[in-house]
């Protein structure tokens, strides 16, 4: 089950946070504090994991932002590396040809997208094509929401 | 890889302009994002968000604010607290969001609350109506986001509110619904267990979904419950391999594709679950063998996650029962991870090998070479990988080298989680296999320097520990500590300053004690480095006091150089302090006390420690002659104070939590943790308490002492390693090096790797050749700890009455087990069967001839069952078909020594024209004991008699008699199983055979079965209500439910408690008004205490347990108690 999820900038400014699991507010601080300096810390052609406590930190970096989550001691490393990389697929397929910006900008869009694929700290749904459904569904409701209640979702 | 990356900064500028498609930003946001990064400093950055905050709350708390601009201002705050800015402002209006606003609004609001709100913040109580309504609306949307939350910020206590509608989205017509239902109920799963086990039927439903998604996410729940007791859920298996099947054949819709491979997330939950289901099971690992195989076989695509689902592969072949053929094949596949020149890969590869190599060390010879240059890799993730794999397969030839290589790491490595677990390694490692005292003292050094203050509090007292007890060569012994103390002598001469504190304890405890060995070294110097230490500004308190009762050892004689450090100390602010200086200045003069108190030369023997004070007793008459009161135990003076009052929660309120162990251990009067120099300060207990830890090292000395002085040891130290020598080599490591390697030339560098590698693998190869499909054993210790003495024996000096009465309530978990192989196999053999046939006259003079004194004790320990006269139990729940036989003349045949223990009537099990047989329950505080008589119909011999009983919830042990050579006609013989339960369950059947010959060379099979309830395990626990309230606190797992009161008589309360004792032995602590507290437990282990109040005309019942299990099983067996009542 995955801990957490962090998104950062090369300059270490967070982007994106979700906590599967309740922790206290300094002890967010300090992860995030620990992971941004670790990761960043990497030097090139390293390996994508890093051990922290009792966890493992997968990261990865996808241009100037850097994905990274913390798993626990049975989960499959490759596999999460996986699931950074799907949602980055989701995204790239939202934004279309994501960048950071858009998600500085629209951070709250990727919440939601990230809503839809994991729960709980699992994965919920693996197809890109339902997760942009359900998500655009939502958004719809944007320009026409009385237009959309009339008629059922997804 | 991907086609995503190294974007940003080519599509910086156009962003700012141009909008396009869902990426609409709103204005204030897009102004306040984009100052804050033309912001030069932090202070500037600071400035502003305090800016933006006050106007956001203003903009909150005007009246005008429409929810269109609440959502933008929520988004601002979400990007504020993000920046690490407090919001807290913010919080309500989230959730007021969430509560009125439309649909587009109410997703932002609750994307704030799970945002904004943790678990347990007070405000979500605010949340539960809104998402109440949610859950029922007929916008799909809307439940969406609703089911999203619950799994999100939910706490443990408002789970109740929301479960029966999370309940009913199981079968809701959507599936994505479905899909997010499972998955919260397994998030509520994984904090409240108790709460969805009633619901396990309708997971086995989501489990066989038409949808594969809803299939998969109902796997969360599986694996997880399979985690816990994969025996329950063993029919699964062949399902569980067929889904995979399907799985790996493409079978699955195009959509659960993962770059054309199906269903990753799928096939790797899958894996695990078999992984579980097949360990150390045969016919369960048969099953998979097929699939796994065609999983091997399947993934082969150069992807990451073809490459996750083959460890997946390799791990699940290795954890379930070997197949040689699947072995092989994980092994090429753990080889191609290893020797991948793609870092990740390798990685994986490492931690795949050091999985592996517990179960077949031979793998790592054949990756030496690639294990040693990771060894040396520049990442540090995988030189830590390395390292444990290397930890693995560390054994005495090679453990110098290893060790070596981890204390260079550790040198050169700063993050603090890795050297704690690093050092503990190291300790370990040294400890088991140190080839001689020098290395072992060396390497403990640098342990104990590396890790520093960070070090476990264990490795000092190991060692210590270690150094204390020794072995059985005193010889020996003295040579290590010895050499311990000539190598800290040598280490203070240096430079102290920088010494972590753990290490200067345990130097200065070493020299206390053992200082004198080292004739050559004149006292004087001892005393004067370890006078310097106490000089150091840097040496903490606690360490102090260690220096000081290490100089009071030594001081004998030295009195001169004691004195001033002892007069300057004794007016110390610290109090322990000041006593240490007190007790040194007082031994340094009078040298006969020393003697007495610190003996040195043969320590401890004959050392008496006078644990009920008597010493005092003059003191004491002196003081109740002068009018004092006498003294009561704590707990009888909270006993009086309870005693009029009424009863109510208010003793619960006070403890810490205390395990049920240490509660019912009521030997008061002897302080377990007596150290040496106590004996002297009178009863100041202070210096245990405050000086932490110097307590627990000396806790580790007073375990040599027993009753009669020094204990003997039994045990023999492995013989002496011989360290290895490069000359002489496995010749099959050899080989197999030689064989790995092909090399064009050999250069220095690789002469020099080839010379680590026959150092890192040296005895890896010759021993461990066979160990394919089994583990190697560990290679014996060389510093074995002695068994820590049993626990009568340390606190057999104070002989106190409480004891006898609970010895079986303190009996812990392991002394269970002990009791299951242990105590009852020591019972008497089987072969006095004989004598209970047909002549019961002479058996029972037999019995009680032999057997008063027996009986007399065990009536002291089993009074807590047999409360009073009543022998007969009768737990009403057994079912059984068969009608009870006149069979009551069976019970005389129960052996003696149970015919005294509650037990149940005699029930016919099974018959034929042979054999009948019949079952007694009989309860034994720790076990079930089932008696079985077999009784022979006919006239002739029945020969080679065999019982067989098996039971997949229960352990059985077979205790006697269930073999027999022959049983005589017309009589009876007796057999006896021991029965345990670990987890409760309401009620479980036991199947067996008999198999017998009536005549030569025809063998006749009898199967018989039944069943037994959680009833017949439950054993009362005896407990003050003083001890029932610690114990209440420190219990986790609680039910509550009303049940039915027998309102029929004219104390409702007792009589509905008493019909509950009668139905399943509890025991009723207290009574007092309306309420009642009742305390159970499962044989000797959980207990469960229950706590009932009368609420009108029912019986609100509050159960807790450690075990999650068990309350529930209890209150079933209540219902049903009062049910039949």
């Amino acid at each position: 089950m995955m801990h957490f999820l962090l998104l950062f900038s090369r300059q270490g400014k967070l982007r994106l946070q979700k906590w599967f699991l309740p922790l206290p507010e300094r002890e967010r601080k300090k992860i995030v504090k620990d992971m941004t300096t670790m990761v960043l810390a990497r030097k090139p052609r390293t390996c994508n994991f890093l051990h922290w406590k009792d966890l493992k930190i997968v990261y990865k970096r996808y241009a100037s932002l850097y994905f990274c989550c913390g798993l626990e001691s049975q989960d499959n490393e490759l596999l999460a590396l996986e699931i950074l990389h799907r949602y980055v697929e989701l995204l790239d397929k939202y934004f279309g040809n994501v960048c950071e910006l858009d998600i500085i900008f629209n951070f709250e869009k990727a919440y939601f997208i990230l809503d839809e694929f994991l729960m709980g700290g699992e994965i919920q749904e693996t197809s890109k094509q339902s997760i942009a459904k359900s998500v655009e569904a939502s958004d719809m409701l944007q320009e026409t929401m009385e237009e959309y209640m009339s008629k059922p979702a997804f | 890889m991907s086609d995503v990356v190294e974007k940003t900064l080519i599509a910086l500028p156009g962003l700012f302009d141009s909008q396009t498609g869902a990426a609409k930003i709103t204005n204030r946001l897009r102004q306040l994002i984009k100052s804050i990064t033309e912001l030069t400093s932090k202070h500037e950055e600071e400035n502003l968000i305090k800016q933006e905050l006050s106007a956001m709350k203003e903009q909150v708390s005007s009246p005008n604010t429409t929810m269109k601009q609440m959502r933008e201002i929520m988004v601002r705050a979400m990007y504020c607290e993000m920046l690490g800015y407090d919001a807290t402002f913010t919080y309500i209006h989230a959730i007021k969001l969430a509560q009125q606003g439309s649909v587009l609004e109410k997703r932002v609001g609750y994307l704030a609350v799970s945002l904004f709100l943790n678990e347990g913040h007070e405000l979500l109580l605010l949340l539960v109506n809104t998402v109440l309504k949610d859950l029922q609306s007929t916008n799909l949307i809307e439940v969406c986001m609703a089911l999203t939350v619950v799994a999100q910020v939910f706490p443990k206590d408002m789970i109740p509110a929301v479960l029966p509608l999370v309940e009913d989205k199981l079968s809701h017509p959507k599936e994505i619904i479905r899909r997010k239902a499972v998955l919260a109920l397994y998030k509520f799963y994984l904090i409240a267990p108790n709460q969805v086990q009633h619901i396990h039927a309708k997971f086995r439903k989501a489990l066989c979904d038409k949808d594969p998604g809803v299939m998969t996410s109902s796997l969360h729940i599986y694996l997880q419950l399979i985690r816990e007791s994969p025996d329950g859920y063993k029919e699964l298996t062949v399902s569980f391999v067929t889904i995979l099947k399907q799985v790996v054949g493409g079978k699955l819709p195009v959509d659960f594709n993962y770059h054309n491979v199906p269903a990753p997330w799928l096939q790797i939950q899958l894996l695990r679950i078999l992984s579980l289901l097949g360990k150390d099971d045969q016919s369960t690992s048969a099953l998979m063998y097929e699939v796994l195989d065609e999983s091997l076989r399947r993934a082969e695509m150069n992807h990451n996650i073809t490459y996750a689902i083959l460890y997946e592969c390799v791990k699940a072949v290795y954890t379930i029962h070997p197949k040689a053929e699947l072995l092989e094949k994980a092994a090429r596949c753990i080889g191609n991870f290893v020797l991948s020149p793609k870092i990740n890969l390798k990685y994986l590869g490492l931690k795949a090998l050091t999985y592996v190599v517990q179960h077949d060390a031979k793998l790592a010879l054949q990756h030496q070479m690639t294990i040693i240059e990771c060894l040396d890799h520049s990442d540090f993730t995988i030189k830590r990988e390395t390292l444990e794999l290397l930890f693995r397969i560390t054994n005495a030839q090679n453990v110098t080298v290893i060790v070596e290589k981890m204390l260079d790491f550790l040198r050169s490595c700063d993050d603090e989680h890795t050297i704690i677990h690093l050092v503990g390694k190291v300790a370990e490692l040294a400890e088991k296999f140190a080839p001689d005292n020098s290395w072992f003292i060396q390497t403990m050094n640098e342990v104990f320097s590396v890790g520093g203050d960070l070090l476990q509090q264990d490795v000092p007292n190991n060692f210590l520990r270690l150094l204390a007890e020794g072995s059985e060569s005193k010889e020996e012994d003295d040579q290590l500590r010895l050499y311990a103390v000539d190598s800290y002598l040598t280490v203070l001469k240096g430079d102290a300053s920088h010494l972590p504190q753990h290490f200067l304890q345990v130097m200065s405890w070493v020299l206390g004690e053992y200082g004198h060995l080292q004739e050559s070294v004149d006292q004087h110097e001892v005393i004067r480095l370890l006078t310097k230490l106490l000089d150091q500004r840097n040496v903490s308190l606690e360490t102090r006091v260690w220096i000081l009762s290490a100089l009071t050892k030594i001081s004998e004689g030295h009195t001169d150089l004691i004195a001033d450090l002892a007069e300057s100390l004794s007016s110390s602010q610290d109090t322990v302090l000041r006593q240490q200086a007190h007790e040194l200045r007082h031994l340094s003069r009078d040298s006969q006390l020393h003697e007495g108190v610190l003996p040195h030369g043969a320590p401890w023997e004959g050392m008496e420690v006078d644990s009920s004070l008597s010493f005092l007793d003059g003191f004491v008459s002196e003081a109740l002659a002068a009018g004092a009161a006498p003294y009561k135990p704590p707990h009888q003076r909270q006993e009086e104070l309870c005693e009029d009052r009424e009863l109510n929660l208010e003793p619960y309120s006070f403890s810490l939590p205390v395990s049920l162990s240490s509660c019912s251990i009521t030997d008061r009067h002897s302080p377990t943790l007596l150290s040496v120099s106590s004996g002297l300060s009178g009863n100041s207990t202070e210096l245990s308490q405050k000086a932490g830890s110097s307590t627990l090292i000396l806790e580790g000395v007073k375990r040599v002492w027993g009753k009669d002085g020094y204990l003997p040891q039994k045990e023999t130290t492995a013989p002496p390693v011989d360290k290895p020598s490069p000359a002489v080599q496995p010749s099959g490591q050899q080989e197999a090096s030689e064989r790995i390697e092909p090399q064009p030339e050999p250069s220095t560098q690789n002469q020099d790797k080839q010379q680590l590698a026959s150092s890192l693998f040296v005895g890896l190869g010759a021993g461990s050749s066979m160990s394919l499909l089994g583990k190697s054993e560990a290679p014996p210790p060389r510093f074995r700890k002695k068994p820590r003495p049993l626990d009568s024996s340390s606190s057999s000096s104070s002989g106190t009455s409480e004891r006898s009465s609970d010895s079986s309530s303190r009996s812990s978990r392991s002394m269970t087990d002990n009791f299951l192989y242990g105590s009852l196999l020591e019972e008497e053999p089987a072969t006095s069967i004989s004598a209970f046939d047909h002549t019961p006259k002479s058996t029972t003079a037999n019995g009680l001839a032999e057997n008063t004194d027996a009986k007399e004790d065990r009536r002291a320990n089993t009074s807590q069952i047999l409360g009073g006269d009543m022998v007969i139990v009768r737990p009403n729940t057994i079912q059984d078909k068969h009608p009870p036989p006149a069979s009551s003349d069976l019970t005389a045949l129960l052996p003696a020594d149970l015919k005294d223990l509650p037990h149940s009537d005699v029930i016919s099990l099974t018959s034929d024209p042979s054999l009948s047989l019949c079952s007694c329950r009989v309860f034994r505080d720790e076990a079930l004991l089932l008696v079985i008589f077999i009784s022979n119909c006919t006239e002739s011999v029945i020969k080679d008699v065999a019982v067989q009983l098996g039971c997949e919830e229960l352990e059985t042990a077979s205790l006697r008699g269930n073999i027999m050579d022959s049983l005589e006609g017309k009589s009876t013989s007796v057999c006896h199983y021991a029965l345990l339960m670990d987890d409760p369950h309401t009620n479980v059947s036991f199947t067996g055979t008999v198999c017998y010959q009536t005549q030569p060379g025809h063998t006749s099979t009898l199967p018989f079965s039944g069943t037994l309830s959680t009833a017949d395990f439950i054993r009362p626990l005896v407990v003050t209500t003083e001890e029932y309230g610690k114990l209440w606190l420190s219990l986790s797992h609680d039910v509550k439910q009303n049940l039915k009161l027998l309102t029929d008589a004219s104390d409702p309360l007792r009589t509905t408690l008493n019909a509950l004792k009668d139905a399943l032995q509890l025991h009723i602590v207290d009574i007092v008004g309306s309420e009642g507290i009742v305390a159970c437990r499962l044989l000797s282990g959980a207990p469960c205490l229950l706590h009932c109040r009368v609420n009108g005309t029912a019986l609100a019942m509050w159960l807790r347990s450690p075990h999650p299990a068990l309350p529930d099983c209890i209150l079933y067996h209540c219902q049903r108690a009062l049910a039949q009542h």
